[in-house]
């Protein structure tokens, strides 16, 4: 039983390296590949000049301005999302006229690709914050509420039942049993929808923005700053691992009590 | 002693088919009552009138609204520690004085952090037993609670249940396919057949409170004639029939 547990957990560490050992050579790779000569510069810059362009704005605080707009936009704008996606799928999860009102038009938006929306958007309410924040909302809310609504359909209705006998209030069905029984799915949800939410809000800032991530992209395309584009593609990056990093940290939160599941 | 519960003429069909045709029903509080009916003969059905999840088509459910059920799965919420499993539906201070007792009386004290999924079946059914009885429920509703069980601890638990039945007295309803269990558990034997309770029969105790092995034996046939399984296929019945 022990080697079999220190097997298992050699090879984990294995498992855990591989990824990191290959990303580092593909980076070391680019980087003797532009130091010899093999890329041209204005196509592929090496990584010490996306590192070197990055410390120069990081230096003119136009870095830190354009993260700082960026992030602001997409906290507010998930934040909105996932409120109106938790609070309507639990609505239409939970109730039948609620399925009604709500989940139809739902379904029907749901194939309305988001890059159709931008024009629109950008008519109706200018170059403000609105219509990136309005962007990101619709892009966290659909796949969030999609999976909000089949995690609470998925709920053992016997757990329901349970729920009645002891005379919880609809309330507390919804919550404690429901959402909370959703939760796996809604995490799953949360994590993808982040994901499209950065990348709406990149589209969105690089066709019409005065700062954020996306003017900035769009601005270093104008002056044919290569270097300055993979710097901002790397810190899209950045920022998509490191929103996936607090959701995963959310979900070992929330979801202890499946490790009883994995465990056995 | 009044009835805990009285159903009176409840009639019950799932599309066209009557499951339930005009059963009479009376519990009276502290008594123990068993239901054996074939597979698909409407015992859940009934049950489940009982603890209002469903309503019958029409007749009468009178009595309690306090009441408590222990299905056949323990069916604990995955995502909450056993003891706020067990407080379900109390306040926040019946809970503290109560939880911490009722899993002290199944035995399971000790486990009062565990997560659901951590639990044996045995476990687990006795966190659901504990839920059931933290309440000091008026009628207690049991549906094949010892089915997913097996016989060691199917035996642990009807011990279990006559203690905690005796100690706080609730009337019982118990839906089970074990007619040694039936006979070892409780005062009154129903067989439903048809959509009608069709044989009744009330268990005599010794001073000890066992059975007496020729009435045992009377009983059993009887039953198993109820239930109309030919007597000559299976001279004697399965002990404890391990499901
Ligand atoms: N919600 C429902 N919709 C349709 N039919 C149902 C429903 N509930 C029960 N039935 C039917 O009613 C009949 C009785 O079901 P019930 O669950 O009461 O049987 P049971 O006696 O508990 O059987 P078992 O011993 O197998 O648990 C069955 O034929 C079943 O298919
Ligand atoms: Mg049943």
């Amino acid at each position: 039983m022990m080697s079999n547990g220190e097997r298992s957990r050699s090879a984990f560490s294995i498992a855990q390296l591989l990824p990191w050992l290959s990303s580092i050579s593909i980076l070391l790779l680019w980087y003797f590949a532009s130091r010899y000569g093999l890329l041209q510069e204005q196509i592929l810059p090496g990584p010490n000049a996306v590192l070197h362009a990055g410390w120069e704005a990081a230096e003119d605080g136009s870095l830190w301005r354009a993260i700082g707009a960026s992030t602001f936009r997409a906290c507010i704008g998930s934040l909105i999302g996932f409120l109106f996606a938790v609070v309507i799928g639990v609505g239409a999860g939970f109730s039948r006229i609620g399925e009604l009102i709500f989940d139809k038009p739902v379904q029907m938006i749901r194939s309305i690709p988001f890059t159709a929306l931008v024009p629109l958007f950008i008519l109706w309410f200018g170059i403000g914050e609105e219509a990136k924040i309005l962007l990101v909302v619709w892009a966290v809310f659909i796949p969030l509420y999609l999976n909000t609504f089949s995690g609470i359909r998925n709920v053992d209705r016997r757990l329901v039942e349970v729920a009645k006998v002891y005379k919880l209030s609809p309330l507390e069905i919804s919550l404690r049993v429901l959402l909370h029984g959703a939760l796996p799915s809604v995490l799953v949800g949360l994590r993808y929808s982040l994901g499209l939410g950065w990348a709406v809000l990149i589209v969105a800032e690089s066709v019409n923005a005065k700062n954020g991530i996306g003017a900035m992209l769009s601005m270093a395309r104008q002056y044919a700053q290569t270097d300055v584009v993979l710097l901002c593609i790397s810190l899209y990056a950045i920022l998509g691992l490191i929103t996936d990093l607090l959701v995963r940290l959310l979900e070992d939160r929330l979801l202890q009590w499946r490790t009883g599941y994995i465990a056995q | 002693m009044t009835a805990a519960v009285e159903i009176r003429g409840v009639r019950r069909s799932f599309a066209d088919v009557a499951v339930l045709k005009g059963v009479d029903l009376s519990i009276r509080r502290g008594e123990f009552v068993a239901l054996l009916g074939r597979s698909g003969s409407g015992k859940s059905t009934l049950l489940r009138i009982l603890a209002r999840l469903d309503q019958p088509d029409s007749g009468l459910v009178d009595g309690t609204e306090n009441t408590a059920v222990v299905f056949q799965e323990a069916r604990l919420l995955p995502w909450e520690r056993v003891a706020s499993n067990v407080a379900m539906g109390l306040t926040r201070a019946e809970a503290r004085a109560r939880v911490r007792n009722a899993l002290d009386e199944v035995g399971l004290s000790h486990r009062w952090n565990a997560w659901p999924a951590t639990l044996s079946g045995g476990e687990a059914q006795r966190a659901s037993l504990a839920r059931a009885l933290v309440r000091e429920p008026h009628l207690l509703l049991l549906d094949e609670p010892f089915g997913a069980l097996d016989a060691l601890t199917r035996i642990t638990m009807h011990e279990l249940i006559i203690e905690l039945c005796d100690r706080h007295r609730p009337a019982v309803f118990m839906v089970t396919h074990d007619i040694d269990e039936a006979i070892k558990l409780s005062d009154r034997v129903l067989v439903i057949d048809q959509g009608r309770i069709d044989r009744e029969l009330r268990i005599k105790r010794l001073a000890d409170g066992s059975v007496a092995p020729d009435f045992g034996d009377k009983a059993r046939a009887d039953l198993l004639d109820a239930l109309g399984v030919n007597r000559t296929a299976r001279s004697r019945p399965v002990l404890l029939s391990a499901s």
